[in-house]
């Protein structure tokens, strides 16, 4: 065995060595490539850091960075991620801010970011105990989504938190089969809420099977203020339907298979006969449990494809509970039965 | 499987095999030399089969042993051909208990034969006793069991029971090849596969082949404990590339991290003259990774053509065969980009490569939630799923379809080994 006598990156294939020339990326030449990333940094040997690592994956990701709080504030357009509302998207996939003892207050920034753009990646880079950084967080109400890297960071650490914004629903077609679990109500409606938008900006009909116990005259309120703000129209003119789960699934007593399938070809034809592009459907399913059927839900699942061929598209949203409920064989039979999956931590 | 290389199994390997064979015709074939074989080694033979009757089996050994008195080996228990129903069953019923001790008496009575057995080249005592056991009478009995009956009785559990209760050694001088079909083995659930490898030597003399021998297109899901035994594996897969004249790819996310090059290049055979003579390439996974992140695998498209490319207008390498290891997948999973993680896996198989291809994932990673929930999806049928040894894990068969490639894949395994070992 030898040790290699000169630095090992010059072997890469394809001469793609590691280039040594460094530009700062002046803010206001940011393009849209695959990846945008805004760092906050104020020592300039991390800077000159992050220049020689996003050179490596240059030809994909454009990196802003940024040396103080107004600009991270603003990124490289006021008009972008300073105007708090829900309709706000972000000029960057990744937003990396350095948290140094004396200057905690980027984490309220970082906060208020995330209360206007609620799926904005967040990293924060530190050399402070992380014990400290997060105990501020908490101390400021910030969630613990925040992805924490202890500095000093290798290149294939920063890859590991860098990506583009996705949505979780952007992948989907309409012959998805999905298989979704929540660990909270909330995130299951806030996801019910973008999956309804999806549909009714596709021109789609939208099914909503919401839980037994869930009052529909409050659902409906709590579905405007998440965002559904025409949801009186939506309702009036059939794009939306709302049905308590168990009397779509169960409403007498008993899950009957070919009954439900009949149920959701009727709806597709309904949906093609309203002209809409298909039909798209967001269903609680926590009811089988509740009512003691989860040997029967299994069954039902596995009696649809896991691509229809007909435009229809349900998300089967499970609690997370309810799934680890099930046997291992059964909930491998559920996942097989499923094209797509959404697994919530 | 032919008798010479069990016969290389049996020097240094368990010697209760597991032997797969794709058809009867092979199997006879195969245990006829086996036990030629065993002859030649001074040992009784016994053969178990109810694929011809015992007439039959005389006339070809007499075919095929030319050198021995069957005849007279018979009379002096020297060979014995038995039917399944002899060995196995009385009155059609099966006791496991009962053939264990058989086989040590059948033991106990070739040691006690004092023929000479008429060999030029190896002259002496019976050393012992060599068995074929055709299971074959098992999975055909459970067909002829009325639905009803299989619901309370399978043979085939009972073999398997019977098989299990065995282990990989003997305590005493026997060597044994428990001979099943393909489209038998296909019937077994995986817990009873996982059983019978489990107590088996089967592929024992060689079981980290996967990474030494790949098959051409294979495309091998390597699943470890810790990264020394990572480390150690895709090492052991590289270097044995280089040793036979392979274009070795190493294509990592990794490559830009201080020592992590160091230390991996260290390890590899003439590292620097093998990277500057182009028998090993480093490939920087980084953009190809932001590019999987993007749904874009048009790059992985380019570079797996541009490896086929060079290795085919590689006039002076004689084995065309491209050895390549990617952490790209496992750097997908582990950063949650789960779909994106998947359609890559799915991508390896949609084109052919003239080579193998090896990704790994932690096992620790890929049984906690929410990676396991990942993990049927993750693997397609076609990947070899092994650990870090080249064992076959089968606690990862994605489903009956997966189970029955991987038991093909088996028997071109044991083809494979026929070559090298004849090689020795």
């Amino acid at each position: 065995m030898s040790n290699p006598t000169q630095d090992p990156k010059n072997y890469l294939f394809g001469g793609r060595k590691i280039e040594r020339y460094l530009k700062l990326t002046n803010s206001s030449e940011t393009v849209r490539k695959d990846i945008n990333i805004l760092v906050y940094e104020t020592d300039s040997d991390i800077q000159y850091l992050y220049q020689q690592y996003m050179n490596i994956i240059s030809p994909h990701v454009s990196c802003t960075i940024v040396a103080d709080i107004e600009k991270l504030i603003s990124g490289n357009d006021n008009s972008i991620i300073n105007k708090f509302n829900y309709s706000q998207k972000s000029n960057f996939d990744t937003i990396i801010i350095d948290i140094k003892v004396d200057n905690f207050e980027v984490i309220k920034i970082a906060k208020e970011l995330l209360q206007s753009i609620s799926r904005q990646k967040i990293v924060f880079t530190t050399t402070v105990d992380l014990h400290i950084i997060k105990n501020e967080m908490i101390r400021q109400g910030l969630s613990s989504s925040v992805v924490i890297l202890r500095k000093p960071f290798s290149f294939s650490d920063l890859l590991a938190v860098i990506s583009p914004t996705k949505g979780k629903f952007d992948k989907l077609k309409l012959t998805d089969h999905v298989l979704a679990s929540y660990n909270s109500m909330q995130e299951e409606l806030m996801d019910a809420v973008d999956f309804i938008k999806k549909g009714i900006e596709s021109d789609e009909l939208n099914l909503f099977l919401i839980r037994n116990d869930m009052d529909v005259k409050k659902t409906v309120l709590m579905l405007e203020s998440k965002g559904l703000s025409n949801i009186d129209s939506l309702l009036d003119n059939q794009s939306l339907i709302l049905i308590k789960n168990k009397d779509w699934y169960i409403p007498d007593g008993k899950v009957d298979v070919p009954r439900i399938m009949n149920q959701w070809q009727d709806l597709v034809n309904q949906s093609i006969q309203l002209k809409k592009n298909g039909l798209r459907a967001f269903c609680m399913m926590d009811c089988f449990f509740e009512n003691g059927f989860s040997t029967e839900l299994v069954d039902y699942e596995c009696n649809l494809p896991s691509q229809f061929q007909i435009p229809v598209i349900p998300v089967c949203a499970y609690r997370q509970i309810d799934l680890d409920y099930l046997a291992e064989n059964d909930k491998k039979k559920l996942i097989e039965c499923h094209n797509h999956m959404i697994i919530c931590e | 499987m032919t008798g010479v290389d069990v016969n290389s199994y049996l020097v240094k390997s368990p010697n209760h095999i597991f032997a797969i064979y794709s058809n009867g015709r092979e199997k006879l074939k195969a245990a006829f030399k086996f036990l030629k074989d065993g002859l030649l080694n001074n040992e009784a033979i016994l053969l178990i089969t109810d694929e011809l009757s015992k007439e039959d089996a005389i006339t070809r050994m007499e075919k095929e042993y030319p050198e021995f008195d069957i005849l007279n080996l018979l009379e002096k228990g020297v060979i014995t051909i038995l039917s399944t129903a002899q060995w196995y069953f009385i009155n059609d019923s099966f006791d496991g208990d009962r053939t264990q001790l058989k086989w040590k008496k059948a033991v106990e009575e070739s040691l006690l034969n004092n023929f000479l057995i008429t060999n030029p080249s190896k002259k002496g005592k019976v050393n012992g006793l060599r068995a074929f056991g055709d299971t074959k009478s098992f999975f055909n009995k459970d067909r002829s069991l009325r639905s009803n009956e299989k619901n309370t009785f399978s043979f085939v559990d009972k073999l398997v029971e019977y098989e299990c209760s065995l282990e990989k050694r003997f305590p005493f001088p026997l060597n044994v090849i428990c001979a099943y079909e393909e489209e038998d083995v296909v019937q077994l659930n995986n817990g009873q596969l996982k059983s019978l490898m489990e107590h088996h030597g089967v592929f024992q003399k060689d079981n980290i082949k996967e990474l030494v021998y790949p098959l051409q297109n294979s495309h091998i899901i390597l699943l470890y404990e810790n990264q020394q035994e990572l480390d150690n594996a895709f090492i052991t897969y590289i270097n044995e590339g280089l040793v036979q004249g392979q274009l070795c790819v190493f294509a990592s996310v990794l490559l830009h991290n201080n020592d992590y090059l160091t230390n991996i290049s260290s390890k590899i055979r003439n590292f620097e003259e093998n990277v500057q003579n182009e028998n090993l390439i480093l490939v920087d996974m980084a953009n190809y990774y932001i590019q999987a992140m993007m749904d874009n695998l048009q790059e992985f498209d380019k570079l797996k053509s541009e490896l086929m490319e060079k290795v085919k207008n590689d006039k002076k390498r004689e084995d065309k065969h491209i050895r390549l290891v990617s952490d790209c997948n496992e750097f997908l999973l582990k950063n949650k980009h789960f779909e994106e993680c998947i359609n890559l896996e799915k991508w390896w198989h949609q084109k052919y490569f003239e080579g193998s291809s090896v990704c790994h994932y932690s096992i620790s990673l890929i049984n906690q939630f929410p990676f396991n929930y990942y993990l049927f999806k993750l693997f397609h049928s076609d990947d070899i799923v092994i650990d870090s040894r080249g064992n076959f894990l089968f606690d990862y068969v994605k489903n009956s379809e997966h189970q029955s490639k991987l038991v093909s894949y088996m028997i071109k395994r044991m083809d494979v080994s026929n070559v090298e070992l004849k090689e020795q």
